[in-house]
């Protein structure tokens, strides 16, 4: 399997070192349009979409395989090997900053920093871990994603549209970004929602930088505490920005916190 | 001036002016504007009385994702805000707001952004559809279409149900044609059971189909798991296969990846299934060439492996705008395949089906003319190691590759005692080579079926005896097949195997159903297996010719195991017990000239003699043989040979039985 035509790799920059953009839950690569370009004079931008995101081959998708973070995480690895990536700086964003963290864990010679925007390594609160949910809101999550996917429209306009024979019915009318196959989405919400990743933020070796969003619902200050105070090497910076997405809602305090992020890791 | 002056006014020609301002505030729908991160900036009063917020609780206090419950919120921060960011826009995504109370709001939101001169983001403005009365709908039509996936799968049922109710006749129709197909008739009705029996054979699998399909659509279909080679599952399926491609002369390849657990936890039935369908497909649609069956490991950790499994053919092939189509039911590439071929059109829907359960998919490459490749994945978790078992392969079974001419290539005398004992047990007519060099001879000399090849041995390695053989002048040189029997079982020795012309591998210590299995399918073993043409005596390596020689040594054999007593007192008791049916067995073949049966014997009892050193016994029944070959039925040496059998048979056993007594007090 052509594991760039699986994840739908796209190369840019002119940099010899590169760096790899991993967007989160609900979107595509198409959410790192704001920062690529600030990097893509002095870095080779490697942008994908996790399987079942964006423009991946959904047909790669297996439930088996994608039941833990580690499925995603060996897609990561593999698009190393296939474009022979080493010492690489890893952007994630929400659950591909631990996709990123767990693949460096495995291989820690591919990654050489970490940059991971809004990660929670565990959401569902549980005795002295505030993960910002109660075990119902992440059932109410699921089950509102089991029951009621209707609602959604964008996402389920392609299936409803998506009549084999003309499949530009259901593009026309969708939304053009962050389309996701939503049996797979209902599946990665699973997989990221109920993940507990907090015993592998020890092994975490490579150098980290945390970006914590001001009133962020999803992973809140206390979460980004943990992360920092579990990965040894790590910094924080907690932004002025506000929700979950500091990429797409203040592109430039991002960019200039990876930025200056970089610049002081490498003296 | 009454109130309603100031909002409508009436033109002079009578056409009433509206108010842009009443038409915001009382619209029948609702209208937001948000700062980019939800703040509410303004909002009108359709909305605020759907939510029963007073405008002051929202403005500048509240923000959109405050309104709404933990899913949507999740939703609005992980798509909703993002989509509306990347494209300026969102059409028609459903929330549903929390009113005051805690009561929900089914909407309908599009929203656009409003950016400044700088490309930023200044502020979102959305309307809101009140839906709750579509909502209804929407739900009302989510349950009628779950009674309808319900009343198909009713239907589904009583699909299995009547397909199993037809099975039970159906076979009782297939057994007696068989019956009556043994019956003496004409030639006539012959051909009308004939006929018979291949309908109601058809018309079985046909309801077979059904059954599986529907049975799959009722939901009744579930995975087991169980510890399964896959290995030996392949190897019986092909062996089951094979006959058909006989027919067809056609080619059947395996390559499976050395890097294969030995145990994997799977469905042995279902993945028995599809690939069973996927070859037997490629072998009906191929007429001339070869079927390939080639097994990739994808990924492999301590846990999980990951199988690319490819059944490729040289066949008809399928039209490119046919091929999605091949999955669908009843659906086959054309009309003109069912006229030619038969079959039901379920069979890879079936497999598709089957796969499904797996979270894998069937997916499939074709070039018309030129051959087709279907292709899938399985992850599958890593099994326990089981110890070999003998005891496995089924005694009805055990028969099927008696008398198979096979040569075992190896230098070490423990693993030939090992292989051979399992060879002996299933009646293979088999002869030892000691190194390359040895093998390449007795190659030339006799016809084998097979050659098991030992990769690692003095003079002359496996590699180059195989290419060594495959050089030979012959086509029977460069058909023989070779399996590698080896400890080195890495995967890198892949391309040396390859080059050198040796089909498979055998890793050591090995698994005796692979081993019947590999040897079942590579000898094509079939009940009318012609005795191979005579051919010249040969010379045994092992034999020396000397008259005043000892009846038999036991050294070789104690050296062999290992010094270890026990055992070799074991095999000598066998070996008496062996021998006085040997007596018998000789005598007999030679009475009715019957070489088959006494190579047969010959074979079987070589290796020991050879062994023990049991010259002048050999030298007699080697005798013997010429003798059968020679053809000339000679009464009088035939009685010659047959007392020099028994006198040097009597001799041995008379011998061991001494040994027995005077080492082991017996």
């Amino acid at each position: 399997m052509d594991v760039l035509k699986r994840n739908n790799v796209t190369v840019i920059g002119t940099g010899e070192k590169a760096m790899i953009f991993a967007h989160g839950y609900g979107c595509d690569q198409n959410m790192w349009r704001f920062i690529t370009p600030a990097f893509k004079d002095e870095y080779k931008i490697v942008l994908l979409d996790l399987v079942g995101a964006g423009k991946s081959d959904s047909t790669a998708f297996n439930k088996v395989k994608y039941e833990s973070l580690n499925g995603y995480a060996d897609d990561i690895l593999e698009i190393c090997y296939a474009l022979d990536l080493w010492h690489t700086i890893f952007v994630g964003h929400s659950v591909s900053s631990m996709i990123g963290a767990l693949a460096a864990v495995k291989e820690p010679d591919r990654f050489e920093k970490l940059v991971m925007i809004g990660p929670s390594p565990c959401y569902i609160n549980s005795d002295g871990y505030v993960g910002g949910f109660s075990k119902e809101d992440i059932e109410e999550l699921l089950d509102s994603l089991d029951s009621n996917y209707l609602g959604w429209s964008a996402a389920m306009a392609p299936v409803i549209m998506g009549n084999p024979d003309k499949p530009e019915l259901g593009e026309e009318l969708t939304n053009s970004f962050c389309r996701t196959n939503p049996e797979i989405a209902k599946h990665f919400a699973h997989t990221t929602f109920l993940s507990d990743n907090r015993a592998d933020l020890k092994n975490i070796k490579t150098k980290a930088l945390i970006l914590q969003c001001s009133e962020d619902v999803i992973a809140p200050l206390e979460v980004g505490n943990f992360v920092h105070k579990q990965i040894e090497n790590s910094e924080m910076i907690v932004m002025e920005a506000t929700g979950h997405c500091p990429n797409l809602s203040a592109p430039e305090e991002t960019i200039a916190a990876i930025r200056s992020f970089l610049e002081r890791t490498n003296k | 001036m009454g109130k309603e002056e100031d909002i409508f006014r009436v033109t002079y020609n009578g056409v009433i002016d509206e108010s842009a301002e009443d038409l915001y505030e009382n619209a029948p729908c609702g209208y937001l504007s948000t700062l980019p991160d939800g703040t509410f900036l303004k909002v009108n009063k359709t909305f605020l009385d759907w939510v029963g917020y007073k405008r002051e609780e929202l403005l500048h206090q509240k923000k959109i994702q405050d309104l709404l419950p933990i899913g949507g919120k999740l939703y609005y921060e992980t798509h909703y805000a993002p989509l509306l960011r990347m494209q300026g826009f969102v059409n028609e995504i459903n929330f549903a707001f929390k009113d005051k109370e805690g009561q929900q709001l089914p909407a309908l939101v599009n929203t656009v952004q409003v950016k400044g001169d700088d490309g930023n983001p200044l502020l979102n403005r959305s309307t809101v559809f009140n839906i709750t009365d579509r909502k209804k709908y929407e739900q009302e039509l989510l349950r009628a279409k779950k009674e309808a996936e319900e009343a198909a799968k009713v239907k589904a049922e009583f699909l299995s149900t009547v397909s199993h109710e037809i099975r039970t006749p159906m076979n009782a129709i297939i057994s007696i044609a068989n019956l009556l197909q043994e019956m003496d008739h004409t030639q006539e009705q012959k051909e009308y059971f004939r006929i018979l029996k291949l309908s109601a054979d058809n018309l079985l699998h046909l309801i077979n189909d059904i059954l599986d399909h529907s049975k799959i659509e009722a939901g009744k279909v579930t995975l087991s798991e169980k510890n399964l080679s896959l290995r030996e599952l392949v190897y019986s399926l092909l062996y089951s296969v094979n006959v058909k491609a006989e027919e067809k002369s056609l080619e059947i390849k395996v390559d499976i990846d050395e890097r294969l657990p030995a145990f994997v936890m799977g469905d042995p039935v279902k993945i028995s299934q599809v690939l069973t369908n996927l070859l037997s497909n490629a072998i009906k649609f191929t007429d001339k060439g070869h079927v390939a069956l080639r097994l990739q490991v994808q990924e492999l950790d301590e846990k999980v492996v990951s199988v690319d499994f490819y059944v490729q053919d040289t066949g008809i092939g399928i039209p490119q705008d046919r091929l999605e189509k091949v999955f669908e039911e009843f659906t086959q590439a054309n009309y003109e395949i069912n006229l030619k071929y038969g079959g039901t059109g379920l069979g890879l829907t079936i497999s598709q089906k089957l796969l499904a359960l797996y979270g894998s998919k069937l997916s499939v490459e074709s070039e018309e003319g030129k051959g087709t490749q279907f292709f899938f994945n399985l992850r599958l978790k890593l099994g326990k190691e089981v110890p070999s078992q003998p005891e496995e392969i089924a005694a009805s079974q055990e028969t099927a590759i008696k008398g198979v001419r096979l040569l075992l290539v190896e230098d070490n005398p423990v693993n030939v005692l090992v292989v051979s004992k399992y060879l002996r047990k299933w009646g293979i007519n088999f002869d030892v080579a000691v190194n390359g060099v040895d093998a390449v001879e007795k190659v030339k000399q006799e016809n084998y079926e097979l050659v098991l090849m030992d990769l690692q041995m003095p003079e002359m390695d496996g590699y180059q005896a195989t290419s060594t053989i495959r050089s030979l002048a012959g086509d029977k040189y460069k058909r023989l097949p070779v399996i590698a029997l080896s400890a080195s079982a890495r995967y890198d020795y892949k391309a040396r195997i390859e080059a050198a012309g040796i089909q498979d591998f055998i890793s050591k210590p090995f698994n005796a159903k692979e081993l019947f299995d590999k040897i079942a399918f590579y000898s094509h073993r079939s009940e009318q297996e012609p005795l191979a043409t005579a051919e010249p005596a040969k010379a045994t390596v092992h034999k020396i010719s000397t008259p005043g020689a000892p009846v038999l040594t036991l050294d070789t054999l104690l050296e062999m195991l290992d010094g270890n007593e026990k055992d070799l007192e074991e095999l000598v008791i066998m070996t008496i017990r062996n021998f006085k049916s040997y007596k018998i067995e000789f005598q007999d073949a030679l009475n009715a000239f019957d070489l088959k049966n006494y190579r047969f014997h010959h074979h079987k009892i070589k290796m020991t003699l050879e062994l023990m050193q049991a010259v002048r016994l050999q030298t007699a029944i080697e005798r013997g043989r010429k003798f059968l070959e020679d053809g000339t039925k000679n009464k009088q040496e035939q009685e010659e040979i047959r007392s020099a059998i028994n006198q040097e048979l009597e001799t041995v056993l008379l011998t061991l039985k001494e040994i027995l007594s005077s080492r082991w007090h017996h």
